[in-house]
């Protein structure tokens, strides 16, 4: 029973690592500021702040992270 | 059962070998391929991986022109190897910055994977004789006088 | 009614950290950002207009300085959380300078409310140890007539596997001060009563951990798990909660009550994946808290690239929220007074839906406008009153509409 799921988690972490991480050269979608997360921070924080006065719950998004991965 | 999970463990073996063999073929056919540098024999060579959704390549490209225009007399060469996915997108960012330099295109990323490339946008610097000397990744105004003089050495030898 | 400040994860001031570093000041890029917004509500109630400005500062070592600034003006009427009566209904107001009449068989909306906010913020984020490890810190500050609010906020970023995966924590403390025109009403005390102080003072704790991974060339998830605690005065100051037997007459008013402290958790994941030219963003937020609120949120917006720098993206909301757990429209005058009391419609239970739409498009020199029209619907749960006052409704909802136009220049 072990071995049997041993074997299994050593498949699926295969198929992890043939898809892999996304190389730099890659990521020209990732790029596109409707694929980047806080790229409209000033609108979504309206619409948070008008959300928050509304209703009782504050809170979820956090910082930007994403896009370009540019150094 | 035991007959069963016998039979289902030969198969997860034949799937983990089928697994590893894939990622060997899919590894070699990554390598990619470099940039065909022997028309260039004797030149110092700066092969500058750029594309148009890289905000600091913006900035690279006036600096590039600028070593284009003091140095190519001495025999420096930069070649733009341009990474998106579609053409179009590379020509509305050259419109928009303009190039002194020779641009290729690399949609692929077979050039840009058989050089491992570690970040957008990368410069690759090789001396007159074909060997790679230096490579950094970003662009920085700070860093170009270290950059400059990194070009000159080569030059000189 | 206050605007609340939502505790934004901003970055610190500029002198603390910009010291000198004169010969890089030329090569720093400015982003500007500026919006106008109109919200209004249906039957007379809330209207705002707001004008924001942001702008971002990078320098040639990746630091980041951010300032915003904006300025909301609030007109219009909010419920007061007093029982809609089958009478007439004099009543004090929460200033105590005058009284407000409310007509029978009606919502009580309270109209003595206008009021300016202006709000600042300004942050600092830069690398530390090296390129791949950020630090953020900030400080926001806003004010109006009767609400005062602090806040210092601090963060770190880390970039994992060749910039696949991101891993974030951060943490915001407010101070605010709550100036009740009149002073404050002492809670469960009679609306005309004497009031207290003229001060009251609220903190909060906000903590965020997430990661955000790129699931493919096409794909990104965010994961966030956040905390938030809240000490001291936690009050409307200008609700109230009706008294009323059985025969439907309100007997007495109440100022409203609720805990001094709470605790809320929530669970936010957000997934946007590239269909060769649109993007779909997708995102879920469950939340719970000691006030026995639990909602879950699912906002969906698509972005159709139109081609040539325009776009349009079509957006849906669904909220729902549970009541708190002292929520009640009104009380029952032959039972005892609760503990904690609050009719403010704002911890009822309701669902809320939003429809709406953006439109970019892309202006001279390099420009990005954005056009936003949404309509927002609240819809609470029929609380049942007593037989007399059958056919009135408590806390009927309301409709809403915002209007915004923005430009990135």
């Amino acid at each position: 029973m072990i071995r049997l799921i041993t074997c299994i988690l050593m498949t699926l972490s295969l198929g992890a690592c043939s898809s892999a991480s996304v190389k730099p050269w890659e990521r020209g979608n990732l790029a596109k500021s409707s694929m980047t997360f806080g790229y409209d921070s000033m609108i979504d924080s309206t619409d948070d702040h008008i959300y928050f006065s509304k209703e009782a719950t504050s809170g979820g998004r956090s910082f930007g992270a994403g896009g370009c991965g540019c150094n | 059962m035991k007959k069963f999970l016998a039979v289902l463990n030969n198969r997860i073996t034949l799937l983990i070998l089928f697994g590893l063999l894939t990622t060997q073929v899919s590894a070699i056919a990554a390598d990619g391929k470099p940039v065909d540098l022997s028309p260039y024999k004797g030149k110092v060579v700066l092969l500058d991986f750029w594309a148009s959704w890289c905000t600091p390549c913006r900035k690279s490209f006036p600096w590039l022109n600028q070593m284009k225009e003091k140095k190519s007399a001495k025999g420096l060469v930069i070649i733009g190897v341009n990474v998106d996915e579609k053409n179009a997108d590379a020509q509305y960012f050259l419109e928009q910055n303009k190039a002194a330099f020779n641009i290729i295109y690399d949609p692929k990323g077979v050039h840009a994977s058989f050089y491992n490339i570690p970040g957008m946008p990368t410069s690759l610097i090789f001396g007159r004789d074909g060997k790679l000397i230096h490579q950094h990744s970003g662009f920085k105004t700070k860093n170009t006088v270290g950059y400059e003089r990194l070009i000159d050495n080569a030059l000189s030898q | 009614m206050q605007l609340k400040n939502s505790n934004k994860i901003a970055l610190a001031a500029a002198g603390l950290l910009g010291a000198v570093n004169t010969a890089q000041v030329s090569a720093a890029d400015w982003d500007h950002e500026a919006s106008v917004l109109y919200y209004g509500e249906s039957d007379g109630r809330v209207q705002d207009g707001s004008i924001k400005y942001k702008g971002k500062r990078t320098n040639d070592d990746d630091n980041v300085l951010t300032l915003n600034l904006g300025i909301d003006t609030l007109t219009g009427s909010s419920p007061s959380g007093i029982a809609p009566s089958g009478d007439v209904q004099v009543v004090a107001t929460p200033s105590g300078g005058s009284t407000t009449t409310y007509q029978a068989n009606k919502l009580t909306l309270d109209d003595t409310f206008l009021d300016t906010r202006v709000d600042l913020g300004a942050s600092w984020d830069q690398s530390i140890l090296d390129e791949n490890t950020r630090l953020n810190v900030g400080a926001s500050l806003s004010k109006e007539y009767d609400y005062l609010h602090l806040g210092v906020s601090g963060g770190v970023s880390r970039e994992l596997n060749n910039n696949n995966t991101t891993l974030s924590l951060g943490l915001a403390y407010s101070a605010d001060t709550i100036e009740a025109v009149g002073n404050t009403p002492v809670p469960l005390a009679d609306i005309s009563a004497a009031k207290g102080s003229s001060d009251e003072s609220k903190d909060t704790l906000d903590f965020v951990v997430g990661v955000t991974q790129v699931l493919s060339k096409n794909s990104i998830l965010q994961l966030n798990y956040g905390l938030t605690q809240a000490d001291g005065y936690l009050n409307d100051p200008y609700k109230r909660i009706s008294r009323v037997d059985s025969s439907g007459k309100i007997v007495q008013n109440l100022n409203e009550s609720r805990p001094g402290d709470r605790l809320g958790h929530n669970i936010y994941g957000a997934l946007k994946h590239n269909f060769s030219d649109n993007v779909l963003s997708t995102s879920a937020r469950l939340h719970t808290d000691d006030f026995g609120i639990d909602s879950v949120t699912l906002d969906t917006k698509y972005n159709i690239n139109l081609g040539n720098r325009r776009s349009i993206e079509p957006h849906i909301r669904y909220y729902h929220q549970t009541a708190a757990d002292f929520y009640a429209p009104q009380l029952d005058a032959t039972a005892p007074i609760p503990e904690f009391a609050s009719a403010d419609y704002r911890l009822a239970e309701f669902d809320a839906y939003t429809l709406g739409a953006t439109y970019r498009f892309g202006g001279r020199k390099g420009r990005e406008w954005r056009v936003t029209g949404e309509l927002y619907s609240q819809n609470p749960k029929r609380e049942k009153l007593t037989a007399s006052q059958a056919g009135l409704d408590a806390n009927p909802g309301f409709d809403a509409l915002l209007l915004s136009i923005g430009v990135k220049f």
